[in-house]
């Protein structure tokens, strides 16, 4: 075990865990997301198990997803009910289901809860997106899960394609060729695989974090049909919550996931998408003036859908200037952001 | 050893040095990255990057992960760099350091993440005061990040030896116009309130019509030039030991630098451990913060701990403009009026911020150097002040008799010591009447105390006496100064003697003794201010890789005593003890005499 497992297991200790009742989900929403290159509508379905088992035991630094855990493990009955709770909303479209940790763990989703909840989605679906960490996604979880549904997708937070980031700034406690693996199981049962990166993760520069996010869709680009950049928002109780309270991080630039998507256009076969969550805010992506940032949302989200540089056409913004100083700088403070 | 950098001035934590490559260049130095200088050339994230780099004539970092000072510590832990020898092939090596962190080896220290600090005094002054007990003397430090035209006064002051552009550039592209008091939104000035090359062609119309970026480029240039400005008046300050007055004026325009400032005095022993003990330059006593600076509190200090009068009836008197004291026209008049009775009585003269000054040491720095502004109104802090040293004065002393011939707030401020003492002064001090109160009540204290009296020889033997005491501790004047010394030479510059052999001379500009190895060897200053050296002659000053022990006690200014099995001699300290035995470069000692031993 790493010592930043340890930090991150002193961090957990502070961390409040949300009360609800076990028959509730944790979240759900709808949006829009791609499909076969057409907008279409999307669900999003977090359940509420006992939890991720490596968030458990210290987790990611910058994930806070761990408060969504039950207190007390939810009975199957209870994660049926969950699911019952909102199954009657889902008519058609994609629908992607997180638990806080890895859907496939059958210590959080047991096997033929799994099975009945894909099943189910099967009538109404036209795709399903599971998120799991690669341990789980195995020939005989793979091929049990194709036995229920007819389109699926594996969703992998592989991160970065750098392992040193993964396990010294992230602490995910797996390596790139795990990842590389999960997706070969997957593709052997005709299964597509989604990867989310993470834009700027602690302790790395606005230039850093916008290097590595390029390389790493590069890298992954050849394992994963889809790619979702997530850009690192500060959630409560994380580690990355800590180092942004003592001014020693700044979520990424807004400019910044632009300068990614455009520089990643066309050169990977894979469809490229960014869901700017909280930006704007300070504890989400955001610009420096404070006015531009809905306006990046907006076109960072019609990317997404659309894969059209044309939706960057009409950015622009006075300070553009003064982030492409701080990508220029910024390592010159040696451990702090330059802008906050 | 660091072979890359030397201290050349000090005046106390600020250091006027030299980086030692591309044929030396000074510091206090603003290194350029918006200009792409690569006089720092950086290894990089340790999480991307794992080549150490090898740039001759460059400041070479390896691949870290810098952490700033509010980081909880088991992450410093985690990301510490391995203490492998840092040799980087034999070039000059930088290492990036978080204040709870040691590391070994490096010529130039960079305060990781110090831009998080910005406003947080505490956290910034820890910072210094940690990294510099954890990093050899003679290593530079650079403060990354941080320099503003405005801070920069303060950031020196404290200990930074390099900093850099790169804050005057990023708030340029935030639209600030920096200036030494404070910054400005570029949106808000009517006029460029500047002389220097970016705003003398410019009118704020101009500026305002380029295009963002050449807009930016422009005002960057404006704030390094005034950077620049800043740090060459203060390399001045520096040279003249005059630096703690320009940033007792500069830390005004924000109150975090006040804070700092007051911190720093609140510290004491960081500051102290570096301010020379005399110096030939002026004190200047013009802000409340004067009254806490070192020197100020250090003669307080050893006027409490170190000087012991022997006489039966104290005389209070107000302070003077002139300096010495005895030389002005106040305390002339008051001189001539007690004739013969002056040899009965000790006089203490009542000034602010020194406290109290006894006559023996009048000539001694600062009590001689020092200027206050006086408006005859005294305040709170200034009165309790004065009035603490003043009662501890009569307390550690055993006065029969306390007399205060005074005026105006003195009185006061006397009463606020509140210790048994007659007032002689009806109105002014030097009117006749109050001089004649004055004479009647020293003529009643001898009439009934019948004190020795001290002969004028007695009392210049005293001057020594008191001032070795003051420099080299309690009970030193007696072995310095024999019963039948004689003193010669014109006033101030006078000289002991005993017989024919000569043991020391007041040296007025700097306000202390200058030892003879004669006198030097009589105080046996062989376990206090001594230096001892390798197994050489020295020619010359002795440099700091040639000492192998010193008294950690020993200032800047201190008068030595030099001790090796080949020599014996005497010169002035230009360095702290503790730091001469750190250290492996700089000028030690100046040498005064020295003698080979056979």
């Amino acid at each position: 075990m790493t010592a930043l497992n340890n930090i991150m297991i002193e961090q957990r200790k502070r961390q409040k865990i949300n009360e609800r009742s076990p028959t509730e989900v944790a979240a759900y929403w709808t949006g829009e997301d791609i499909l076969d290159g057409m907008p279409t509508k999307s669900h999003t379905i977090i359940f509420q198990t006992r939890g991720c088992f490596w968030g458990l035991k210290g987790g990611c630094t910058m994930c806070g997803y761990i408060a969504d855990a039950a207190a007390r493990p939810p009975s199957p009955q209870d994660l049926l009910a969950q699911f019952d709770s909102v199954s009657r909303r889902i008519d058609h479209g994609i629908v992607k289901i997180f638990t806080s940790g890895s859907f496939f763990d059958p210590g959080e989703v047991p096997e033929f809860v799994r099975d009945k909840i894909l099943s189910a989605l099967n009538l109404y679906a036209d795709k399903v997106i599971v998120e799991t960490r690669p341990e789980f996604v195995t020939d005989r979880i793979i091929s049990a899960a194709k036995l229920h549904t007819d389109r699926l997708e594996v969703a992998i937070g592989v991160e970065t394609s750098n392992d040193d980031i993964r396990q010294n700034s992230i602490n995910k406690g797996f390596l790139f060729s795990d990842f590389i693996r999960a997706s070969e199981v997957s593709r052997a049962h005709g299964i597509t695989t989604k990867a989310y990166l993470m834009m700027k993760p602690p302790f790395l520069t606005e230039n850093e974090a916008l290097e590595d996010m390029v390389k790493s869709a590069l890298d992954v680009a050849p394992y994963a049909d889809t790619i979702s950049i997530n850009l690192c928002n500060v959630q409560r109780g994380t580690l990355v919550d800590e180092l942004f309270y003592r001014k020693a991080y700044r979520p990424p630039w807004l400019w910044s996931v632009v300068e990614v998507l455009r520089r990643l256009h066309g050169k990977t076969g894979s469809v490229i998408m960014s869901d700017p969550l909280a930006a704007g805010q300070p504890r989400g992506p955001h610009n420096f003036c404070g006015k531009c940032d809905s306006a990046f949302a907006d076109a960072i989200r019609r990317y997404s859908l659309t894969q059209d540089l044309k939706a960057f056409d009409r950015l622009n913004c006075g300070c553009r200037a003064l982030w492409e100083k701080t990508l220029e700088l910024e390592q010159w403070t040696f451990g702090s952001p330059l802008v906050y | 050893m660091t072979r890359f950098f030397e201290v050349m001035h000090r005046d106390s934590a600020a250091r006027i040095g030299r980086l030692m490559v591309r044929g030396g260049i000074e510091t206090p130095h603003i290194v350029r990255p918006s200009q792409h200088d690569d006089l720092i050339v950086d290894g990089g994230n340790a999480l991307i990057h794992d080549q150490a780099i090898s740039a001759p004539n460059s400041f070479n970092i390896a691949p870290h992960v810098g952490l700033p000072y509010h980081v909880r510590d088991d992450l410093v832990h985690f990301f510490a760099p391995s203490n492998k020898e840092n040799d980087g092939a034999g070039y000059p090596v930088g290492a990036v350091i978080h204040p709870d962190q040691a590391i070994q080896g490096a010529d130039l220290y960079i305060m990781a993440g110090a831009r998080s600090i910005e406003g947080d005094p505490r956290a910034l002054l820890d910072s210094f005061i940690k990294i510099r007990s954890l990093t050899r003397p003679d290593t530079a430090l650079y403060v990354p990040a941080l320099a503003t035209p405005e801070n920069i006064p303060l950031l020196i002051y404290l200990g930074a030896d390099v900093v850099d552009d790169v804050l005057t550039t990023i708030k340029a592209y935030q639209g600030h116009y920096l200036t030494a008091d404070g910054w400005f939104d570029l949106e808000e000035l009517s006029d460029l309130p500047c002389n220097c090359e970016a705003c003398r062609g410019n009118t704020i119309e101009s500026l305002m019509a380029l295009q963002p970026v050449e807009k930016y480029d422009l005002l960057a240039k404006h704030n390094y030039l005034k950077l620049e400005e800043e740090v060459k008046r203060v390399k001045l300050h520096i040279r003249r030991g005059m630096l703690r007055e320009y940033v007792e004026k500069q830390c005004r325009s924000q109150p975090w630098l006040t804070a700092l400032l007051r911190l720093a005095d609140a510290e004491y022993g960081y500051l102290e451990a570096r301010t020379p003990t005399y110096r030939s330059s002026e004190l200047l006593a013009c802000s409340s913060e004067s009254q806490n600076r070192v020197e100020v509190k250090r003669f307080a200090d050893r006027v409490r701990t170190r000087f012991r009068s022997d006489g039966k009836v104290l005389l209070i008197i107000p302070c003077s403009a002139r300096k010495p004291y005895s030389t002005s026209q106040s305390h002339m008049a008051i001189i001539n009026a007690l004739g013969r009775y002056r040899r009965y009585v000790r006089e203490v003269i009542l000034t602010s911020p020194m406290g109290v000054v006894p006559r023996e040491l009048e000539l001694v720095y600062p009590a001689a150097h020092y200027d206050v502004a006086v408006t005859g109104a005294w305040d709170l802090e200034e009165r309790s002040w004065v009035s603490g040293c003043l009662r501890d004065f009569i307390d550690h002393n055993r006065f029969e008799r306390v007399i205060a011939h005074v005026e105006g707030p003195y009185v006061e401020v006397c009463a606020q010591a509140d210790r048994e003492m007659i007032f002689t002064s009806t109105g002014r001090v030097t009117s006749d009447e109050s001089l004649s109160q004055l004479v009647d009540q020293v003529r009643l204290a001898v009439d009934e105390l019948s004190p020795q009296p001290r002969n004028h020889e007695q009392f210049m033997l005293d001057i020594f006496r008191k001032m070795a005491d003051y420099e080299f501790g309690k009970g030193k004047g007696d072995l310095l100064v024999p019963a039948k010394g004689s003193v010669k030479g014109r006033a101030p510059r006078f000289t002991l003697f005993d017989d024919k052999e000569q043991l020391c001379t007041i040296n007025p500009a700097y306000g202390s003794l200058t030892l003879t190895i004669a006198g030097a060897k009589r105080m046996s200053l062989s376990n206090q201010y001594f230096v001892e050296i390798a197994d050489f002659v020295p020619r010359g000053s002795i440099l700091a890789p040639g000492v192998i022990n010193a008294d950690p006690q020993i200032r800047p200014g201190d008068d030595v005593l030099i001790t090796g099995r080949k020599a014996i001699g005497v010169g002035r300290a230009k360095m702290s003890g503790w730091e001469m035995i750190r250290a492996g470069r700089g000028m030690a000692v100046e040498t005064r005499h020295m003698e080979e031993l056979k």
